[in-house]
Parts: structure tokens; sequence; C-alpha cells
């Protein structure tokens, strides 16, 4: 620290597992001890952890059906708009509403607009182009991406008191717990 | 383990299809017999409603056999469960479905209410139907349907037979042995199936309009057909979901649950339905030539047009939101329910696809319902028969409830 007299902030204290089930059984009780900011990291998916986390439904899914149906309509709109109100074209004597030719361009306006929801949802919701994280503070947690599991309670959470989720932590038999700077 | 649970807990299954089976006979024999009525009375519009049931029941026959050489081919686990039923009804092409088209035949050479193209007289007058006549005349008709009925039911039969060796193999490498050597015999019968299909399709259900033609034809009814087929299969199933055989799959936990995989491809099929049904209405509509836009002119007037707002609502919309959502693939009760909505509105579009052939108003006669069910109640009887005579679900498969992990 550049400052060496104060003392930095706490982020949060974070306990290593050495398995993807010592993890879930971590991850269920933080959740039935009433803890709400907490997150885990792991090297790869594990089956089952949000639900174990107690994670409400995903984002994402309804952010992509909400943002397709949008674009579904916001073309066919556009067309309808353009071919009736703003420039009536006879074509072969068809009707101005010829919804048949429409229905390819409300389709690719679909997909093109839920394709949006889909990575900007997935951005936004995961936090993503975050360059700073505090959790890599801690040395331990480079093996995050290889062999070793985590799971780190928050000073955000409205329970958290580091006396008590260090020795809540203790209580879930990790093999190490450390405090994460902010 | 999988393999031995099986045999012993199939009875409930077994005791539920058993009392099923005289229902459909029952039904199937009134139907028959009120339609046999009406051959007496008025037996054009009879014959017309016959042709109109025989179509939908060949259909979903040939739906069957289509999955079946599909699941063969691919070995997916996710057909495992449904495969019997599948190679039940492919096995009733012949003999069941075969003699039902004799009626048809005979109408053909004979009594000519069907097909326009076997009058004489219409024929004589009409250059067009002249020039098709290589194509569509009786002769060609019959051998056709011949060729047709063997093949499907050579690949039926060799598919029924194969499995039904790999069930009594015992030994899990000879079985698996076989169901590789089936899986080559099965990709080759996709190639040749979908070919005489699209012929098959062609003679009974196109030449009833005989001056109109579609390319598309044959597409959106293999996969109208095929969506019927996976619909009954899961209807079946999933109302057996709570039969001590069925519960382990059904309720089978875990990303890769098996009526994830239903619910998906109960999805695929429908927008696959729905994609090429579409194609085929937007280039006919950009052509604008009145020998393709007969089709729809026929279907979108005279009362027609109502069912053709129906269809796109039920066999489109309704299962693409109903199974889109991941709700429905968790929950069997809810994929139940959409599988018969499908199921109900399979009936009413082939009913839309051939009834205006005859028809120029909305009407429907009590043959037509008749036909419909005389038929359809002898071939859930003969279906479900079919089933009885083998394990339910295919023995000596280890993958069959094998865990995700």
């Amino acid at each position: 620290m550049a400052h060496g007299t104060t003392e930095p902030k706490l982020y949060g204290l974070m306990a290593e597992f050495e398995t993807p089930d010592q993890l879930l059984e971590a991850a269920r009780r933080t959740r039935d001890a009433g803890y709400k900011k907490f997150d885990c990291y792991t090297p790869f998916p594990i089956h089952g952890l949000t639900a174990a986390m107690g994670v409400k439904e995903a984002k994402v899914p309804w952010t992509v059906f909400t943002m397709g149906l949008l674009g579904a309509i916001g073309a066919f709109s556009l067309q309808v708009w353009t071919s009736m109100v703003d420039y009536p074209l006879n074509v072969a004597g068809r009707d101005l509403l010829s919804w048949p030719y429409f229905i390819p361009i409300t389709f690719e306006g679909m997909v093109l607009a839920a394709a949006f929801g889909a990575f900007f949802g997935t951005h936004i919701y995961n936090r993503m182009l975050t360059y700073y994280h505090p959790v890599f503070n801690v040395p331990q947690f480079a093996r995050a991406s290889t062999d070793r599991f985590f799971v780190c309670i928050e000073s955000k959470d409205p329970k958290f008191n580091r006396d008590e989720a260090y020795r809540f932590l203790q209580s879930l038999n990790p093999i190490s717990i450390s405090e994460v700077p902010e | 383990m999988a393999t031995t649970t099986t045999a012993l807990s199939e009875q409930e299954v077994r005791a539920r299809i058993q009392r099923g089976r005289p229902l459909a006979l029952g039904l199937g024999a009134l139907g028959l017999a009120v339609w046999a009525s009406g051959l007496a009375t008025n037996p054009k519009l009879a014959l017309q409603g016959y042709h109109m049931a025989f179509f939908y029941w060949m259909g979903l026959s040939l739906g069957c056999l289509g999955f079946a050489l599909l699941l063969h081919t691919v070995r997916g686990r996710w057909g495992l469960p449904l495969i019997r039923i599948f190679e039940s009804g492919a096995l009733l092409i012949a003999p069941l479905m075969a003699v039902a088209f004799l009626p048809i035949l005979y109408d053909v050479f004979v009594t000519h209410s069907i097909f326009e193209w076997t009058h004489k007289e219409v024929v004589a007058a009409d250059p067009v139907l002249q020039a098709k006549r290589p194509w569509l005349n009786e002769t060609r008709f019959a051998i056709g349907a011949l060729v047709y009925f063997a093949v499907f039911a050579f690949f039926a039969y060799r598919l029924w037979n194969g499995s039904k060796q790999e069930d009594e193999a015992g030994d899990p490498i000879k079985a698996e042995f076989l169901s590789r050597q089936r899986s080559g015999h099965a990709a080759f019968g996709i190639v040749v199936f979908m070919l005489l299909f699209t012929l098959a399709m062609v003679d009974w259900g196109q030449s009833l309009m005989p001056h109109w033609f579609s390319t598309m034809y044959a597409v959106i009814m293999i996969a109208g057909f095929g969506l019927n087929a996976l619909a009954l299969a899961l209807y079946m199933v999933l109302s057996w979901r709570d039969l001590p055989l069925y519960k382990p799959i059904v309720y089978h936990e875990g990303y890769e649950g098996y009526r994830r995989d239903w619910g998906n491809f109960m999805f695929t099929l429908c927008v696959f339905w729905s994609y090429v049904s579409l194609s085929q209405l937007l280039i006919t509509y950009s052509g604008n030539l009145y020998e393709f836009t007969q089709f729809y002119l026929r279907r979108n007037t005279g009362g027609w047009e109502y069912i053709a707002y129906i269809i796109p609502v039920f066999h489109f919309f309704v299962p693409f939101f109903w199974f889109l959502a991941p709700r429905t693939k968790w929950i069997p009760k809810q994929l139940l329910v959409g599988v018969m909505i499908v199921l109900a509105i399979r009936v009413v579009e082939i009913f839309w696809q051939i009834k205006p052939m005859w028809s120029e108003t909305l009407s429907i006669s009590l043959y037509d319902v008749a036909a419909f069910v005389g038929l359809g109640g002898i071939w859930l009887y003969m279906m479900l028969g079919n089933l009885l005579k083998r394990p339910l679900v295919p023995k000596n498969e280890p993958r069959l409830l094998e865990t995700a992990h």
C-alpha cells in the first residue's frame, strides 16, 4: 500500500475449498446463514451451484426474450409504416399490408435484437469489462482458475461482521480463510 | 441397473395398455360401422372422408417410421424411452395401412370419387392433365403404391427385427454391435424413405388438386407428421409418468433430463413446420400465378379462412411460446398440455389441407369423423398390440437411466 499508515478497507472474507462438493455445501450453508452478498469462484461450471447459492432466475434469458419480441414488433411495424404510411407503393396490385413479405425481415429483426440482448445482457449482468477486482489481492486466489474453489462473503452484506463471518467460515472447514482488502 | 428393473416394473403400464385396447377397438368398430352405412347412402362423401382418414393415419405411421429411422441412425439417448412406440407405429404400414389403402385403389379404378384425374372425360378436355398423364394414371398410381408400401414396410420390419435381436442378445457387446450395424441400415433408409415419401405425398395429397403443385409439400408433411408422431409418443409416455417404468425416466433429474430434449424437439419441429409452411405461402404469394395460388384461394375463402387463422395460432404461436419456456420442459404436466395442443391442431391442419380439395365451402360430414375415428381406433388398437409384444423400453441399454455425471 502506498500509504502504509491507513488500513485498507475490507472487501470481504474468502474461504478456500478443495472440491466442488465442499463448495456446494459451503454455498448452501452460507445462503442458509442469511448472507446475501457473497459469491463463489470456480475453475469450471458446477452443476447446481446457482441453486445452492439461492440465485433467483437468470436475467439474461428474459432480456433476450424481451429484446427478441421488441425486435420482431419493431421490424414489423417499420415495414408496415414504410409501405402503408410513409411511401405507399403499389406492387403488382397487392395489398399495401402484404404481411407475408414482412415475415423474413421481422424474423431477422428479432434475431438481431435478441443477439444484442444476449451480448449486452451478458456483459452488463456479469459486470464484464471490470478491470480491477479485489479478490485478486489474495495470493491463493490464483488457483481459482485451476483447482481450487472459493466462497467470498462481502463486507457490503448487511449481516456482515468480521468476527462472526470468520467464525462462520471456519465452521465450513476450509483449507484457508483470507481477508480480501478493497 | 436399468436392464434388470425394466422387466419387473412394466406390469402397470402393460395393464394400462390392456385396458385401453378394447376401447380403441370399440371406437374403431363403431366408426367403421357408421362409415360403412355412409358407403351405402353417399359413397362419394364417404370415400372422400375415408381418404382423408387414410392420409392422416398413414402419415402418422410414416412419421413413426421416420423417427424410428432417425433414432436408430443417431442412437440418441433422448429417444430410448420412445423408440418402441415409433417402431410399433411404423410396423402398421403393412399389413394394416396397406389393407386400408385397398378402398382408395378401388375408387381410383372404379368409382372415381376421390381423384379428379381419374375421370376420363375431365382429362380428355384438359391439355394440362393430358400432359401429366404419364405420372397421373391409374396403373402407375397402383404400382407406385405397391413400391412405397413394400419399401416402407421393409425398413419398418428391418428395424423391428434388428432391435428385437438386440433385446434378446443378452450380451452387451453383441448388443452394441447390432445397434451399430442397424445404425448403418437406418442411415441408408432415411435417404430412401424421404425420396419415396415425397412421391407418396405427390400421389396421395398433391394430386387431389392436379393442376397445383408445390415442391414444399412433402417437406411440410414430413415436418408435420414427424411432429405428430413425436407428440403421440410423448403423450403416451407423459400420461404414464407416474407408473413405475416411466417415472424414473420422465422425472430424470439434471441438465440432461429427457423432458428438456423432448420439449426442445417439439419446439424445433413446430418451428420447422412453420418455416416451410410460410415459405410455401411466401413463394406462392410472390409468384402470384393461378396454378399455385388456387391452393390458397380455396383455403382462404368459403369459410376455410377461419381454420386458416386458427392453424398459425395453435401450430406456431402457442407451441412456440409454450415450448420455449424452460418451465414447460421442467414440469411434465405442462409439457403434456403442450403435446395435447399439438395433437389437436394436427388433426385440424390435415383437415384444412385435404378437405378443401373437394369442397369449396367449409363443411364436415359425419363420414369424415366416422372414417377418422374408425381407422384411428384400429390403428391405435394394433399399435398398442405391437407395443405389448416387446419390452416397452430397450433392454441391454445401459444409457437409458445413466446419470448426467
